[in-house]
C-alpha cells in the first residue's frame, strides 16, 4: 500500500465491476470535461432492496477517492441529500464501514460499500442520527415515516 | 513477583543521602508542646561536629529532590527495610518493557498461549488480570475472539497437535471443536493455491503475485508484502491508536501484533513497541505517568491508589493524577473542583485577590503567605482569612484560631428555598474562601522555596561560623510549610463535605485539629519569612516540628476514622 495505489486500485475495481455485480446497481468514474474519466470520483447508483418501503427508488451516490485510498475510505453522499436518520443534510453517509476510526479496511470493495449503503436504507442506526427531521420522524411517529420514505421512493423512480 | 519489587523504591531524601541513617534514628516522640524542643536543639548541636556531613533536617519534612514513594505522608518511609509491596513504585520508562513482560508471562504460562496474543487480551481487559482469566475460564473463544486473538491462539495449537512428540500443555477445559467457526462476516481466506499459480492481493489488485509475496496473519488473509508495510507504517504513523490495528480484510476480528510489524516493518518496531508501553500505562489502573511536564517516570502500584512523589519535583494521587489530597478522597475531590469551577464567577465576585483594611479601607494585596496582617497604612493588624483584629486570635487571649469554622446564620429557622440556598452557598463560600486561600498561599510557599536556596546563601554569608549544614532548616522549614498549605488547603475540602449536622463531635473535633495545624502554620510562615538579621534558627526548627507532628495528628485522625485518640 506504498504511496500512489489509489489509481490502479480504483482501474482494477472498474475492470472487476464490469465483469460483475450486483443487479440494479450501476457505478462508473465521472467524466472529466475533455471526455477523459477521472478515476477519484465516481458515480454510483443504488436501488432501494425489494419487498421494503425503499423498493422502485434508485439512489444517486457519489464516491470521492483520496489519494490514500485505500488507507482511507472515500467519502460517500447521496446526491441530492437523502431523507434518512444517517445520512447528513449534506447527503453524507454515517455508516460503519465508511468510517476510518470503525469498520474501514482496506480490503474493502466498492461492491461492498455499495451494497452496505443498500443495507442501510430500510435498517437505520438511531444510537448515531445524522439530520434532525428523519431522526425525529423515525422515532416519533413510524407511520408518517413510511409514507415519507414511499414518497422519496417514488420521488426517485429511475425514469 | 519477588523481593525485586521492593528493590525498585529510591529512598534518597533531599542532597544528602547520607542523611538517612539519622533519619531513620530519629526520635519521633515529640510532643506539641514547643518547651520541650529545647532538648532536641541541644542534642543537635551537640551532634554538630565539622567533620559531620549529617544535616540538621528534620526527619519528618517532607523530602525534596530524588524519588520516594508512600501511601500517605505519615507512613513510615523513612525505613528502607519496609517491605510494604502495597507501595507505589516510580520506574522510569525504560524499564516498563520488563515490567510488562513480568505481568505478561504470568498470563503465557498461565493460558499457554503465544506473546502477542498475551499482549492484545491485556489490552482489551485494560490489564486486568483477573477480570481477563474470569472471562478466560467462562468462555475461552469468546474471550479470544473479543480480543482479536482467537486465530493466532489456535494456530499454536494447531501446529503443536500436527507434532504428535510435542508435549501437549494442559488440556483446556473446554472443548474447542464445538464452536470453532469462521467469522460471520469476514469471507473465509481463499484456498492457497498450487505453487506456480500467480495470487492477487485485494488491496493493490496486482493479480500476479507469487506465493513469496504474499503474507498472512493467522487468519490466513493474504494480501502482498508492499501492501502489508504500507498498512502497518500508515497505522503506526496515526499514533497511539494503531495497537487496535485489524486484519485489512473486510469484517476479520483478527488484530495486528508485534509479530507482523516485525516481519513486515523491522524499522517500524520500535515506534510500536513505544505505543504498546504507553498503552500499557494509559489503560492500566494500577499504573500513572508523573503529570510532570516533560518527565517520564511511572508510578506502578498494586491496588490503584497511593501518593507518589516524583524526583522531578511532581507529587501526585495514583488513582486520579491530581496533587496530592489527603485526607480528601477522589471522589470528593472531584466533586469539589468541579462545584468550584461551576461557582467560580460567584466566589471570585466575593473574593479579589485584595482585601480591604477593615479598618482604613486601603486595598492591600496579599503577596506573602502569612495570615497575619499588618495594614502598611494605619498599622491596624488583622486575619487575612476573617478580618478580625489579629489580637483575637493569639493563644494568650484564649481566643485561638476561631475562623475555620463554619457556623451558620441564626435565621436558620427560614425554611424557603431561596434562604436554604442562601445558606448553601455561605457555607460553600466558607469553605472556598479558607481553600482558596490556603491555595494562594500553597503558591507563595513554593515561590517562597525557590528563593531559600539564596537566601541560605546570605544567611550563610553573613555569619562566618556558620556552615552550609547550618543553614539548611531554612530550607526544611520552607519545605513543611508548603505541604502544611497543601494539607491544610484539602481539610477545608474535605471538612465541606462532612456532615453539617454532625452530632457525634467528629466533626468538632476534625475542626480542632485544623485548627491547632492552621495556628502553627501560621506561626511557622512568620518566623521563616522573617528578614536574615532578625532569623531565629531555634525556634523555625521548633516550629517546624511543631507543625510536622499537627500534620501527622490530623492525617492519622482522618484514617483512624475520626475516632477519640487513644
Amino acid at each position: 500500500m506504498s504511496a500512489g495505489i489509489a489509481r490502479g486500485r480504483l482501474s482494477e475495481e472498474r475492470k472487476a465491476w464490469r465483469k460483475d455485480h450486483p443487479y440494479g446497481f450501476y457505478a462508473k468514474p465521472n467524466s472529466s470535461g475533455d471526455g477523459s474519466s477521472n478515476l477519484m470520483c465516481w458515480t454510483a447508483g443504488i436501488p432501494g432492496k425489494e419487498k421494503t418501503d425503499w423498493e422502485g427508488g434508485l439512489y444517486k451516490v457519489q464516491m470521492e477517492f483520496s489519494e490514500e485510498y485505500p488507507s482511507k475510505p472515500p467519502k460517500c453522499k447521496f446526491i441530492p441529500p437523502l431523507f434518512h436518520p444517517n445520512v447528513y443534510p449534506s447527503g453524507t453517509i454515517c455508516l460503519s464501514i465508511l468510517n476510518e476510526e470503525e469498520d474501514w479496511r482496506p480490503a474493502i470493495t466498492i461492491k461492498q460499500m455499495l451494497l452496505g449503503i443498500q443495507d442501510l436504507l430500510d435498517t437505520p442506526n438511531p444510537n448515531s442520527p445524522a439530520q434532525s427531521e428523519a431522526y425525529q420522524l423515525f422515532v416519533r411517529d413510524k407511520a408518517a415515516y413510511k409514507k415519507r420514505i414511499l414518497k422519496e421512493a417514488q420521488d426517485r423512480a429511475p425514469a | 513477583m519477588s523481593d525485586s519489587d521492593s528493590e525498585e523504591i529510591e529512598y534518597q531524601y533531599s542532597d544528602d543521602s547520607d542523611s538517612e541513617a539519622e533519619e531513620t534514628a530519629a526520635p519521633q516522640e515529640d510532643s506539641g508542646d514547643e518547651g520541650k524542643e529545647e532538648n532536641k536543639e541541644d542534642k543537635e548541636k551537640a551532634l554538630k561536629t565539622p567533620k559531620s556531613k549529617h544535616t540538621d533536617a528534620n526527619p519528618n519534612a517532607p523530602p525534596t529532590g530524588g524519588s520516594r514513594t508512600s501511601q500517605s505522608p505519615h507512613s513510615d518511609f523513612g525505613s528502607p527495610s519496609c517491605t510494604n509491596l502495597d507501595l507505589p513504585r516510580l520506574v522510569p520508562s525504560s524499564s516498563l518493557k520488563s515490567e510488562m513482560q513480568t505481568i505478561l508471562s504470568e498470563i503465557i504460562e498461565m493460558l499457554s498461549i503465544p506473546e502477542e496474543a498475551a499482549g492484545a487480551l491485556m489490552r482489551s481487559f485494560k490489564w486486568n488480570k483477573e477480570k481477563l482469566i474470569a472471562s478466560y475460564f467462562d468462555d475461552p473463544e469468546r474471550t479470544l475472539e473479543k480480543a482479536g486473538v482467537l486465530k493466532r491462539v489456535r494456530a499454536i495449537e494447531d501446529r503443536m497437535e500436527s507434532a504428535p512428540n510435542t508435549p501437549r500443555t494442559p488440556k483446556r477445559s473446554s472443548p474447542r471443536a464445538t464452536t470453532r467457526s469462521t467469522s460471520k462476516i469476514c469471507p473465509p481466506a481463499e484456498e492457497s493455491k498450487g505453487e506456480g499459480a500467480f495470487l492477487n492481493c485485494k488491496i493493490c489488485c496486482d493479480d500476479e503475485l507469487t506465493l513469496p509475496e504474499m503474507f498472512s496473519m493467522p487468519c490466513s488473509h493474504n494480501f502482498c508484502t508492499d501492501c502489508w508495510r504500507g498498512f502497518l507504517s500508515n497505522k503506526i504513523s496515526e499514533g497511539p491508536a494503531c495497537v487496535y490495528s485489524l486484519c485489512p480484510e473486510a469484517g476479520c476480528t483478527e488484530i495486528v501484533s508485534g509479530e507482523e510489524v516485525k516481519s513486515m516493518c523491522p524499522d517500524k518496531m520500535s515506534e510500536w513497541e513505544k505505543y504498546e508501553l504507553r498503552s500499557f500505562v494509559d489503560l492500566n489502573k494500577n499504573t500513572r505517568w508523573c503529570p510532570g511536564t516533560d518527565c517520564t517516570m511511572v508510578a506502578i502500584t498494586k491496588t490503584g491508589s497511593g501518593e507518589v512523589y516524583c524526583g522531578c519535583g511532581t507529587g501526585f494521587c495514583v488513582k486520579c493524577g491530581e496533587e496530592p489530597h489527603n485526607p480528601v478522597v477522589c471522589k470528593d475531590l472531584s466533586l469539589w473542583l468541579e462545584k468550584c469551577q461551576n461557582e467560580s464567577e460567584t466566589a471570585n465576585w466575593i473574593l479579589a485577590n485584595t482585601k480591604k483594611c477593615p479598618k482604613c479601607a486601603t486595598r492591600i494585596e496579599k503577596n506573602q503567605g502569612c495570615n497575619h496582617m499588618v495594614c502598611q497604612q494605619c498599622k491596624f493588624e488583622f486575619c487575612w482569612i476573617c478580618c478580625q483584629p489579629w489580637e483575637d486570635h493569639g493563644a494568650n487571649t484564649g481566643g485561638y484560631y476561631k475562623c475555620n469554622k463554619f457556623a451558620a446564620d441564626k435565621n436558620s429557622d427560614d425554611q424557603s428555598d431561596a434562604a436554604k440556598a442562601q445558606r448553601e452557598l455561605d457555607r460553600y463560600l466558607h469553605y472556598y474562601q479558607r481553600y482558596h486561600a490556603h491555595a494562594q498561599a500553597q503558591k507563595f510557599a513554593k515561590k517562597q522555596l525557590e528563593q531559600t536556596e539564596q537566601r541560605m546563601v546570605q544567611l550563610q554569608d553573613g555569619n562566618t561560623n556558620t556552615s552550609w549544614i547550618d543553614v539548611q532548616f531554612l530550607k526544611t522549614a520552607t519545605e513543611q510549610l508548603v505541604e502544611c498549605r497543601r494539607l491544610l488547603k484539602y481539610t477545608y475540602t474535605f471538612a465541606y463535605y462532612l456532615d453539617p449536622e454532625d452530632k457525634t463531635g467528629k466533626k468538632e473535633r476534625f475542626e480542632h485539629h485544623q485548627e491547632m495545624l492552621e495556628k502553627f502554620t501560621e506561626n511557622l510562615s512568620e518566623l521563616s519569612e522573617q528578614s536574615l538579621d532578625k532569623m531565629d534558627r531555634t525556634s523555625v526548627v521548633n516550629m517546624t516540628r511543631v507543625v510536622d507532628r499537627f500534620v501527622k495528628n490530623i492525617i492519622k485522625y482522618v484514617e483512624d476514622g475520626m475516632e477519640i485518640d487513644d
